[in-house]
C-alpha cells in the first residue's frame, strides 16, 4: 500500500471515527447529562430577549424541582426555522421539544412528533392548589385543545401544547398623539379614529414633517382593513347563510357570491370598500409591497402615529420603541350610528381567539415523559402567569389574566361574529388562492390617491368570479385528496391491532370530520355546477329571517 | 514509511469495527412485527413506509386477508400517487370483496371510495353503484351505514338532475340507520340539502332536530347544528324549540364567538307559553 494511500485511509478513518463519536455522543447526551442527569433541548422561534429570559427563569425553577434534569433553549430565527427543523429531524439530531405550528404539514408532524393524547386526560400536578386542580390537562386550556395549531383536524390528534393566545390591537405613539392634537385618550369608535387620522395629515402639512397616521405593510395593514370591511358584512353574512349557523365561513361567502346572493355592488359590500379606501388613504402608499420590518421601523421611528398588530409583538414594541404607547381595539363603526353603522351588529367577539406558540415533543426524544412533564409545568396556572407576565403575552392557560402591561389585549368576550372579509384567503383549502391574489394585486386601485371604489369594483366584477371559482374547484379536489388519505387511516383503525378506546374515538372523530368536509365539497360541487343556471335565483332575501 | 502487513490488517480491523459501530447506531430496532408496523404507519400517515411493511408481512402470511386490505390501502396512498398504483389497489380489493368477513366488507367500501375519491378522474356513478352493492350485501354493517350517507350526498348534490326529488327519495332511508353516528350524518346531509335549495324548511328543521338528538364527537359540528336548529326554529316561530336548542348551545360551548348573539336572540324570543 503506498504511503499516500495509507495517509488517506488514516485520515478517512479519523474523520469517520470522529463523526461516529459525535453521533453517539449526541444520542447518549439525550439519555444522560453529566453522567447522571437528563438534557432536553427546547427549540423555538420566539427569540426576543424578553421571552428567552422568561423561559429561562421557568426552566431554572423546573430544574430546581427536578435535580438531574437540564433544559437548554435553542432559539432559531423564524426565517430559517422550517429548513432547520426538517434537517435536524431527518438527521436524527432534532430537539426534544420544538415549536410545531410554523407551517409544518400533517405528514411531518405525524412522522417526527408525538401525539399528546395519552397524557391529556390526566390532571396537571403543577396545578395543585389552584382553581385548575383536578381538571384534566386538556381542560386547563382556554379552548380545551380543540383548535389548531395544537389540535390537527387532519390527524384528529393533539400534536402541540399552546402557550399563548393572541388578539390584535392598535398601538399609538402617546407623545406624538398629543403633539398632533389627538389628546391622551384613545379613539373610542371609527369616527374618532378618522378624526385622529385627519389630525395627523393636518399636522404633517402644517409642520412639513413627513408622518402618516398608520404604519403600513402587508403584515400589519391587511388584517386591519379586513377587520374594518368585515364589520360592514356582519348583517349581510346572516342574511345570505343558508346553513343558519350565524357565522359565515369564507367558502360559504364564496358560494353565496356564485349563487348571486351578493355582489361587489351590494350596499354593505360597497360600504366595506369605502371604509378600506378611507383608512387606506392614511397609510403608506404601496403598503402591500412592504414587510413587517418596514412598518415596525416606521412606527418605532415616529414616522407613523399608529400600528395595528398582535399581542405577540407587544413585548418587542414596549422594549424597543422609545416612547409610551396608547393601545386600543380596532375602532369599527358603532352599530346603528353614522354612515357605516347600519351594517354593523357590534364589535367582533374574541371568545374564539386562536391559541399559538404550540410546542410539540419529538418522537426521537429519549425522555418523552420528562418533556411532557416540563410542558405541564410551563402551562400550569402559576408558572404561565409568571412567564406571560414577564414577556408581555397572553396565556393559553384558562384563568390566567393578562399582565397589567397588556390588559388592553385581553380578549373581548362580548361581541358578535365577524362578517366575511374581502380577501377570501381560506377558500381553496390550501392557503391563499387566486381570489386572495386578485384582491392583493388590485387593492392599490382602491386605496391609492388616484384609485376609487368604482374602479376597484369593476376590476373585481371582471376577475373575482373566475378566481373564486378556481379556488372552490381546488377545495373540492383538496377534499377528495384528504378523504383518500383518511380512507387508509380509517381502514387501519378498523382492521389494525389497536382497538383501544382512544383509537376508536379517533376513528369516530375522523369519520365525522370526513363527512362534514365532503358535505361541504358536495355543496360546492352543486353550486359550481348550477351557478350559471341559478345565479340570483335564491337571492339574499330568500334566506332572511323574519 | 509504508505500513507493514500487520499494521494494514489492524487498520482494516479498525475500519470494519467503526463501520459496524455506525450500523449498530443507526439500525432500526429488531423484532418489530411488520404487520403491526404497516397498520401503525398508515395510522400515522407514513404512507410510504406502510407499503414495504405490508409487503414484508404478507411474505410471512400471504393468505391474511386484512393484511391484503392494508396493502391495498398503502398502494392507494403511496406518494407520489400513480394511476398504476390505484389500478393495482382496486384489482387487489376486487379479489378480496367476495365473502362476508371484515376484510371483504372493508374491500367493498374501499372500492366505492376508489371510484369516488382516489381515481384521477372520479367516477361518481360507479361510486354510487359500488356503495349500493355494499349496502345490499351487508346492510347492517357500520360501513354500509356510512355508505348510505355518502350515497345520499352523491345523489343529491353531484349526480341527481333534480336534487329535491333525490331528497324526497332519500327520506325513505331514515329508518335504516342502526348506528347513531351515521344516523346523525344522514340527518345533517338531508337538512343541508333542503336549506341549500331553500325548500321545505319544516323538513330541514325535523332533520336538524333528529341530528341534534344524536351524539357528536366534534364540538364544532355539534355547535353548528344546535345554532342552526335554534335559528331555523326561531325563523319558523317555534320559540320553545329555539329556546331549548340555543340553551344547549350556551351550556355546552362556552368559548364560541356566537354566544353573545345567541344570548341576544334568546332574550328576544317570546316568553314561554306565548306563540
Amino acid at each position: 500500500m503506498s504511503r499516500i494511500n495509507q495517509i488517506g485511509i488514516l485520515l478517512l478513518l479519523a474523520v469517520f471515527g470522529l463523526a461516529s463519536w459525535r453521533m453517539a455522543e449526541r444520542m447518549w447526551r439525550g439519555a444522560s447529562h453529566g453522567g447522571e442527569g437528563v438534557l432536553l433541548r427546547f427549540a423555538h422561534v420566539t427569540i426576543h430577549p424578553g421571552i428567552i429570559r422568561a423561559y429561562d427563569e421557568a426552566i431554572r425553577d423546573y430544574e430546581k424541582l427536578h435535580p438531574g434534569v437540564r433544559i437548554e433553549q435553542v432559539p432559531v430565527p423564524l426565517r430559517v426555522w422550517p429548513a432547520w427543523l426538517r434537517t435536524q429531524m431527518i438527521g436524527g439530531t432534532g430537539p426534544d421539544l420544538a415549536d410545531m405550528d410554523r407551517g409544518q404539514p400533517d405528514e411531518f408532524l405525524a412522522r417526527f412528533f408525538l401525539p399528546f393524547d395519552p397524557w391529556l386526560d390526566d390532571a396537571n400536578p403543577y396545578n395543585a392548589g389552584t382553581p385548575l386542580e383536578g381538571l384534566s390537562w386538556r381542560r386547563t386550556f382556554v379552548d380545551g385543545l380543540s383548535n389548531r395549531p395544537g389540535y390537527r383536524p387532519g390527524l384528529q390528534q393533539v400534536f402541540g401544547i399552546p402557550l399563548t393566545v393572541a388578539t390584535i390591537r392598535v398601538f399609538a405613539n402617546a407623545d406624538l398623539m398629543r403633539e398632533v392634537g389627538g389628546g391622551d385618550a384613545p379613539p373610542r369608535d371609527y369616527g374618532e379614529f378618522m378624526k385622529l387620522c385627519e389630525a395627523v395629515d393636518a399636522y404633517s402639512r402644517r409642520t412639513g414633517r413627513p408622518i402618516v397616521a398608520l404604519a403600513g405593510s402587508s403584515t400589519h395593514t391587511l388584517p386591519l382593513l379586513t377587520r374594518l370591511f368585515s364589520s360592514q358584512t356582519q348583517t349581510l353574512s346572516r342574511e345570505i347563510n343558508p346553513r343558519r349557523t350565524l357565522a359565515l365561513r369564507p367558502r360559504d361567502a364564496a358560494l353565496a357570491y356564485l349563487r348571486g346572493d351578493w355582489s361587489w355592488r351590494t350596499p354593505a359590500v360597497a360600504d366595506g370598500l369605502e371604509l378600506i379606501r378611507e383608512v387606506g388613504r392614511h397609510t403608506v402608499e404601496g403598503f402591500v409591497q412592504l414587510q413587517r420590518e418596514d412598518s415596525l421601523f416606521h412606527y418605532s421611528q415616529g414616522r407613523a402615529l399608529m400600528l395595528a398588530t398582535g399581542s405577540w409583538e407587544a413585548d418587542t414594541l414596549m422594549a424597543e420603541a422609545p416612547f409610551r404607547h396608547v393601545v386600543f381595539p380596532i375602532p369599527i363603526p358603532r352599530a346603528g350610528e353614522g354612515r357605516f353603522g347600519a351594517n354593523v351588529l357590534g364589535p367582533p367577539s374574541e371568545l374564539a381567539v386562536s391559541p399559538g406558540n404550540a410546542v410539540g415533543v419529538s418522537r426521537g426524544t429519549r425522555h418523552p415523559e420528562i418533556a411532557v412533564d416540563f410542558l405541564r409545568f410551563l402551562t400550569s396556572r402559576d408558572v404561565s402567569r409568571k412567564v406571560m407576565g414577564d414577556s408581555n403575552r397572553l396565556s393559553a392557560t384558562a384563568g390566567v389574566e393578562p399582565p397589567e402591561s397588556i390588559a388592553a389585549f385581553a380578549p373581548m368576550a362580548e361581541g358578535y361574529p365577524a362578517g366575511f372579509g374581502p380577501e377570501f384567503s381560506d377558500v381553496s383549502g390550501t392557503g391563499a388562492g387566486d381570489a386572495a391574489r386578485i384582491y392583493r394585486s388590485y387593492l392599490h386601485e382602491l386605496v391609492s390617491l388616484g384609485g376609487s371604489v368604482e374602479g376597484f369594483t369593476r376590476t373585481m366584477e371582471a376577475r373575482f368570479g373566475p378566481a373564486v371559482t378556481a379556488d372552490l374547484r381546488h377545495s373540492v379536489r383538496d377534499s377528495a385528496r384528504n378523504g383518500a388519505l383518511e380512507d387508509a387511516i380509517l381502514a387501519a383503525a378498523r382492521l389494525g391491532p389497536d382497538q383501544s378506546a382512544r383509537s376508536v374515538a379517533r376513528r369516530l372523530r375522523m369519520m365525522e370530520a370526513q363527512t362534514q368536509r365532503e358535505l361541504d365539497a358536495a355543496e360546492a360541487s352543486y353550486v359550481l355546477r348550477t351557478a350559471g343556471r341559478n345565479r340570483g335565483s335564491a337571492g339574499a332575501a330568500a334566506f332572511l329571517p323574519p | 514509511m509504508p505500513f507493514t502487513s500487520v499494521q494494514t490488517a489492524r487498520l482494516r480491523a479498525v475500519a470494519v469495527a467503526v463501520v459496524w459501530f455506525n450500523i449498530a447506531l443507526t439500525a432500526p430496532a429488531a423484532g418489530s412485527p411488520s404487520s403491526a408496523e404497516g397498520w401503525q404507519a398508515l395510522r400515522e400517515r407514513r404512507f410510504n413506509d406502510a407499503g414495504p411493511a405490508f409487503a414484508r408481512a404478507m411474505e410471512a402470511a400471504p393468505d391474511d386477508r386484512p393484511l391484503a386490505v392494508g396493502r391495498a390501502s398503502a398502494l392507494l396512498t403511496a406518494q407520489p400517487r400513480t394511476r398504476a398504483n390505484v389500478e393495482k389497489a382496486d384489482a387487489l380489493l376486487a379479489r378480496l370483496e367476495s365473502g362476508d368477513d371484515e376484510a371483504a366488507i372493508t374491500a367493498r367500501y374501499l372500492r366505492a371510495r376508489v371510484a369516488e375519491a382516489h381515481l384521477f378522474e372520479p367516477d361518481h356513478k360507479l361510486a354510487a353503484s359500488r356503495y349500493e352493492t355494499l349496502i345490499a350485501t351487508a346492510p347492517g354493517h357500520p360501513l354500509a351505514q356510512m355508505a348510505r350517507v355518502k350515497r345520499v350526498m352523491l345523489r343529491v348534490f353531484v349526480l341527481g338532475d333534480d336534487p329535491e326529488a333525490e331528497l324526497h327519495r332519500a327520506e325513505a332511508l331514515a329508518g335504516e340507520f342502526g348506528d347513531g353516528h351515521s344516523r346523525r350524518d344522514y340527518h345533517l346531509v338531508m337538512a343541508r340539502g333542503y336549506l341549500l335549495l331553500n325548500r321545505e324548511k319544516e323538513r330541514a328543521l325535523d332533520h336538524l332536530r333528529a341530528a341534534a338528538a344524536e351524539e357528536f364527537t366534534l364540538a364544532s359540528n355539534e355547535a353548528d347544528t344546535l345554532v342552526a336548529l335554534g335559528e331555523l326554529a326561531r325563523e319558523l316561530g317555534r320559540a320553545e324549540l329555539a329556546r331549548e336548542s340555543f340553551g344547549r348551545f350556551l351550556e355546552g360551548h362556552p368559548r364560541d364567538e356566537r354566544r353573545h348573539l345567541v344570548q341576544t336572540l334568546l332574550a328576544a324570543l317570546p316568553a314561554a307559553g306565548r306563540p
